[in-house]
Formats: structure tokens, sequence, C-alpha cells
């Protein structure tokens, strides 16, 4: 009889024990994967809502801007060009040459050099006119784009008449190539790069004329 | 109705042993249900940001598609940036502009009596040669250059005279 009893004591104790045992360890376990599950589920929404703030943030700005930026990169995209500005650099100091009353006599084109982040080449020309004509020209082609920087500049003046042998810096850079990645940040530009683009925008560009294509004509024979 | 033991009296547990026993079997109906309220709660958690999570990433494929169709927008701003920050660089850059400005400031205010003939300029120095037929024009000549701010320093290299043409002069220049 003794052992029914110890028999139906550790029973007693023994199944409830296993009971709460088994539901200690199911709650450490699950508590332990839950967590795990939802803390690496938490930095995915993180990072989603990161990502979305950003997008936002990004469509606001570029349709904030989409009307103003075509006509900033015309202005800059003559002011820094692309390919080498020589040639429209010729034009644009003829251009100024005709209402300074400076004539312009010869012009050289040098080497360019694309050894830095922006390359440039140098372009010396020769001009005639009064000194009180060419020394204001010389100031006025820095209002010039493409933007270019005065090298070296000789002013000779004889009875009245002064001449000038000037070698100015043009620069020019090639296009970026790549695209920010989309879920990159953007931000507008700063009061720096906003100051500087009014500086620029108030460069003198270079005036371009389209040829429109003609139908072709019916020759006339010359022998008639 | 009555309730009615049909074990054996002398086999069932008693006294501190039953205790103990309903003791632990509490605690076990206590902690699984702790479990089921824990595990049902972070279900709900896990569903709730399952769905947040869809729904944010629905919403950035939808901004993305937008921004997409605004890359030409983009591309130009990536340009302009482009373009202010070479144009800084060259702006940065050494250039005999403020010379130039400044010989302009100088001719500007000579006098009759004086003129310039010769002016090299080149980054960071402006040399120049003056010829002052009169003394007077000589003396404004000075006072003239002098008293320009642009200049750093400001040096004598020849001063001459000759009875046919007058004070002939040159300067070395230095800008700030």
């Amino acid at each position: 009889m003794k052992k029914g009893l110890f028999t139906a004591n550790v029973s007693a104790i023994l199944i409830p024990s296993v009971y709460f045992l088994v539901s200690i360890i199911l709650f450490v376990f699950g508590a332990r994967t839950g967590i795990a599950k939802i803390s690496e589920q938490s930095s995915t929404l993180n990072e989603a809502r990161k990502t979305q703030g950003v997008l936002q943030q990004k469509e606001r700005l570029l349709r904030q801007i989409e009307t103003e930026v075509s006509s900033q990169v015309d202005v800059l995209a003559n002011v820094v060009p692309e390919k080498n500005p020589a040639l429209i650099m010729i034009s644009q100091l003829k251009n100024l040459a005709l209402v300074s009353g400076v004539t312009i006599t010869t012009f050289k084109i040098g080497a360019q050099n694309d050894a830095g982040m922006v390359s440039f080449v140098d372009l010396s020309y020769d001009a005639d006119g009064a000194l009180t004509s060419i020394i204001p020209f010389l100031n006025t082609v820095k209002t010039l784009a493409p933007i270019s920087t005065i090298d070296t500049a000789k002013i000779n003046q004889q009875a009245g008449a002064a001449s000038a042998n000037v070698r100015i810096r043009v620069y020019f850079a090639g296009y970026p190539t790549k695209l920010p990645s989309l879920t990159e940040v953007v931000n507008e530009l700063t009061d720096e790069e906003e100051g500087l683009l009014d500086t620029l925008s108030g460069l003198t560009l270079p005036v371009f004329s389209t040829l429109n294509p003609q139908e072709p004509t019916v020759r006339e024979n010359p022998f008639n | 109705m009555a309730a009615i033991n049909l074990l054996p009296t002398d086999i069932s547990p008693k006294g501190p042993v039953v205790k103990i026993s309903n003791l632990i079997k509490n605690l076990a109906v206590i902690s699984f249900v702790l479990f089921l309220l824990t595990a049902l709660g972070m279900l709900a958690m896990f569903v709730l940001n399952s769905v947040q999570i869809r729904s944010l990433n629905e919403s950035s494929e939808g901004l993305k598609t937008s921004i997409k169709s605004l890359e030409t927008t983009e591309q130009g701003l990536v340009l302009v940036r482009d373009r202010l920050s070479k144009a800084k660089l060259v702006l940065a850059d050494e250039s005999g502009g403020e010379e130039a400005e400044g010989l302009g400031t100088v001719t500007s205010g000579l006098p009759g009596s004086v003129s310039l003939t010769e002016a090299v300029i080149s980054k960071k120095v402006l040399d120049t040669t003056f010829i002052a037929t009169d003394s007077q024009g000589l003396t404004t000549l000075m006072a003239l250059i002098i008293s320009q701010d642009a200049f750093d320093k400001v040096d004598l290299v020849s001063f001459s005279f000759n009875p046919n043409a007058g004070y002939v002069s040159s300067f070395s220049m230095k800008v700030k």
C-alpha cells in the first residue's frame, strides 16, 4: 500500500511538472523565434519607410524643378561645353570685337589639354584698335560663354594705335555618364550653387543658327 | 447530489503533495496561457508589419515609376550640378582677369600727358611701361598707381628720362 501511495505522490507532482516544463520551453522557444523574426521585420519596415521617404522627396524635387532645369541646362551646357569650344569662342570674340571697335587679325588654336577634371584649349589672337577699346574688350571676354581665363596678354601702343597679342584658355568637360541610384537622395542646389548659377546665367551665350532643310529644286540648264 | 470518491482513500495523495501539485498545475496553466498570448501578440504584430511592408513596397514601386518618368529632369539636374562644379574649378584657377581689370582702372584715370606704351598681363603679375611728357603727369601717374587697392605690391622696375619722349617708367604690379 505504501508503494501505491508513493507512486501516486510522484505522479501528482511529476505530471503537472512536465506540463509546466513543456509550457516554459514553448514560451522560451516561441518568444526567441518570434522576437528574432519581428526584429528582422522591423528593420525591413524601417528600411522600406526610409526608401519611401527618399523616393517621395526625390519625386517632389524633380516635379518642382521640372520646368526650370531645361533652361539651366541650356545655359550651363554653353558655359562649360562638352566638346572643344575653340570655334565657338572665335565666333564669340569676333562678335564682341565688332561691337567693341576692335579688329582681330589672327586666331591660333593650340592643342587641347585633357589632363585635369576640366579640359582646356589655348586660343591666341591679335587685336588692333584704340587702347580705350582694347582694354575694355579684354575685360569683356570674361562675360562670354564658354567660360575662359586670360593666360597672357601683351599690349603695345604707338602713336595712338594699340595692338594686343592675347592668349586665353577656354574650358570644356565631358558630360557625366551615370545617373545616381534610384533610391539615392537628391538634394536641391545649395545657396552657393544658386549664386554661381546666377553669375553664369549672366554670360553672353553663343548664338547658333539652324539651317532648315530645303526641298530639292530642278537645276536650270546653264547652256540654254 | 453528493460527490462519491470510488478510489481507495489510502492511495490518494495527501497534504503538501496536493498543494504542490496544484501550484505546479496552476503555474503550467499560467505559463501556457502566457505562451498563447505572446504567440498571438507576435503573430498579430507580424501580420501588421507584413501588411505595412507590402503597402510601403507598393507605394515605393509607384514612386519609382513616377521618378523614371522624370528621368530627363534628373539627368538635367545631374548635368547642372556637374557643370557648376566644373565652372567652380575654372573660376578658382589662376587667371590674368584681375590684372586686366587693374590695367583698365589705371589707364582710365591717366591724364592726357601720360600714355601707356606697353603692358604685359600674366597670372598674378602686371608689367607696364608709361611715358609722361611732363613732371605733373608723372606725379599724377604715381599717385594713381599707389592709390589702387587692387594691387598688393607695386615695384618700380625702371625709370629714365628722355628729352624727346619724357619720363619713361616701368612698373611691376602684383594683384592681391
